[in-house]
């Protein structure tokens, strides 16, 4: 166990040090992405003016801004581009370098995943934070909810890393999917909050979407975070979200046996 | 000797989808596919000795990189059994590699972004290698392979052959018994060749190291492999040492003569012509009915010759020629 965690921490370090070859990219996206916080921001004033109301779908002025620097930050965690290396390496043939190392697939991603990620993070949420402090007037939570908040986020990477994992392991039937990527990408922004909160789709829409792991993403550690949940449910939303982790790592394992068996040409 | 791979009766079948070209058919073949079954391997044997370099050759498509992923476990065949250290290659893969090392000539297996130092680094925790055994062995490789300033560049900016000696230097630090070589010497220059060549000597003398290497580069086979295999359409269609392949079917060499002045008749004894024009000349010679030294001589006491290059017919011909017999 000890040694096998040695190995994942070595390729995590890896990714870090791939994404460190990548400082300008962070530092590029470090710059833009307060830019579409005051995008939202002066959008939301303007909605808000022109609708001449206090509190729209429950969401005060303040808390929607709240919510979009909240949304940034957990944006930062839950990047992943694993479906996109998977396919490049399927699609050119260098899969089988991957076959031929001594780790185990699903693992050598993730780590290098949160290797890639724990850069960003550091470059990026840090200044988010100080930023959504000081120019937007983001709330401090209780200690309980920020606490939650970061292992609902730490969550919601796991949960966002799979997903797309699962995405990347269809390029072994489907070679090109950089169409299913694209809609990976939206649909797991838009149907996790990310657009605009939940609050405002259908009461019908939102209630199945109670049901797929989407709203974990990113909508649930929001509003853990802007304490929309009673402790008592906070805790089960988190329960919520490590059930489907536990699901989708399930899934995962399962369908990366068939995309082995794929690549290897058993069976036929 | 130990036996490090047994491989008995190994098949494997593929089923592709056969496509006819054009807009049509490309629209058909959506909704209904033909599909062909390619027999890839049809029973093949051998086995290999620990310390052995064996030399993995045939045309293209002629189930070299099947028979080489079944070793590495990465295919799963259709029947028949592999041994190889005493594993089922593809099966517990994880556990099997890490006693492997692969070069692949034509894929990359280093970090692209970082210098092979790092990638070397990451391995040494992958492969559990001890931290003194792993620069000992590390820097003696830098120093064999003269890539002391390569290793600290980033791999994508290294040239072909500068990538393809650190990628060695990757699948050997673990001291792995067995390594598979994919044509190891593309993009490699004659010098760095033979630098390459000699190391791989001299790993597998000092650690018994068992290499099967393929390639389409006969200067590979001759400086590196006692034994060659030759596999064609999915058979194994030679496997001995290569000196009797040498004796038996290189009886004929090529020479590529270039003149400088337009050259008169030639006519020699156990020489064929192959191709003419008015500066050039290819000749196939019989070394049983004439030796090299003749020949050469006849050219330069009767012709203004400009060059003359002596080599081997390609592998392709040999293949063709043990085929031709084997039918017979």
């Amino acid at each position: 166990m000890i040694s096998s965690f040695r190995h994942y921490f070595a390729q995590a370090k890896a990714g870090w040090k791939v994404g460190l070859k990548y400082r300008f990219n962070f530092i590029i996206a470090m710059l833009t992405t307060p830019i579409s916080l005051i995008i939202f921001y002066y959008l939301w004033l303007s909605i808000y003016d022109y609708t001449g109301q206090e509190i729209i779908r429950g969401f005060t002025f303040p808390a929607m801004v709240n919510y979009y620097v909240l949304s940034m930050i957990v944006g930062f965690f839950v990047w992943c581009d694993t479906d996109k290396w998977i396919s490049q390496d399927v699609r050119r043939g260098h899969v089988i370098t991957m076959f031929v190392y001594p780790m185990k697939f699903l693992w050598q991603h993730l780590a290098f995943e949160i290797g890639m990620n724990s850069l960003g993070l550091i470059l990026e949420i840090i200044p988010v934070f100080i930023i959504g402090f000081v120019f937007f007037g983001l709330e401090v939570a209780p200690l309980f909810n920020i606490i939650m908040f970061l292992v609902s986020v730490i969550l919601a990477f796991f949960l966002t890393f799979l997903l797309t994992f699962n995405v990347g392991l269809s390029s072994f039937w489907l070679k090109k999917i950089d169409g299913i990527r694209k809609v990976r990408r939206t649909l797991l922004l838009f149907l996790s909050g990310g657009m605009i909160p939940l609050a405002f789709f259908p009461e019908s829409v939102q209630t199945v979407l109670h049901y797929l792991p989407f709203e974990y993403l990113r909508y649930v550690p929001i509003n853990i975070y802007l304490a929309a949940y009673s402790n008592i449910g906070v805790l089960i939303k988190v329960g919520i979200q490590v059930a489907w982790i536990i699901g989708l790592y399930l899934l995962s394992i399962y369908i990366y046996k068939r995309a082995f068996r794929q690549f290897a040409g058993a069976g036929v | 000797m130990e036996t490090v791979i047994c491989v008995n009766d190994l098949k494997k079948t593929y089923k592709t989808h056969r496509r006819k070209a054009g807009f049509f058919n490309a629209v058909k073949s959506l909704f209904k596919r033909e599909i062909v079954l390619k027999h890839a391997l049809q029973g093949v044997n051998f086995s290999i000795k620990e310390g052995e370099i064996v030399g993995f050759i045939g045309p293209n498509g002629a189930g070299k990189s099947t028979t080489i992923k079944a070793l590495s476990g990465v295919l799963h065949p259709t029947s028949g059994s592999v041994n190889s250290l005493g594993f089922i290659p593809w099966k517990d893969r994880v556990k099997y590699v890490k006693n492997i090392g692969v070069v692949f000539g034509q894929k990359p297996q280093l970090h692209w972004d970082l210098p092979p130092l790092d990638t070397y680094w990451l391995n040494k925790d992958v492969y559990d290698i001890p931290e003194y055994e792993f620069k000992k062995r590390l820097n003696h490789m830098i120093k064999l392979l003269d890539v002391e300033e390569v290793v600290h560049t980033p791999t994508r900016d290294l040239s072909l052959g500068e990538r393809m000696k650190c990628k060695l230097i990757a699948a050997l630090l673990h001291n792995p018994k067995l390594v598979f070589l994919d044509e190891p010497s593309i993009g490699l220059d004659v010098i760095a060749k033979d630098r390459f060549r000699d190391f791989i000597v001299d790993i597998n003398k000092k650690f018994k190291t068992t290499f099967i290497v393929t390639t389409h580069d006969m200067g590979d086979i001759e400086k590196l492999c006692k034994r060659i295999i030759i596999i064609n359409y999915g058979v194994i269609v030679y496997d001995g040492p290569i000196e009797k392949i040498k004796k038996e079917y290189l009886t004929h060499k090529h020479l590529d003569v270039k003149f400088n002045d337009l050259k008169k008749k030639f006519k020699l004894s156990g020489c064929k012509i192959i191709k003419e024009d008015e500066y050039e000349l290819k000749i196939e010679l019989d070394t049983k009915k004439q030796t090299i030294k003749n020949a050469i001589n006849y050219l330069i006491t009767n012709f203004d010759v400009a060059d003359i290059i002596v080599q081997d017919p390609p592998i392709e011909e040999i293949i063709q020629k043990i085929y031709r017999e084997k039918r017979k």
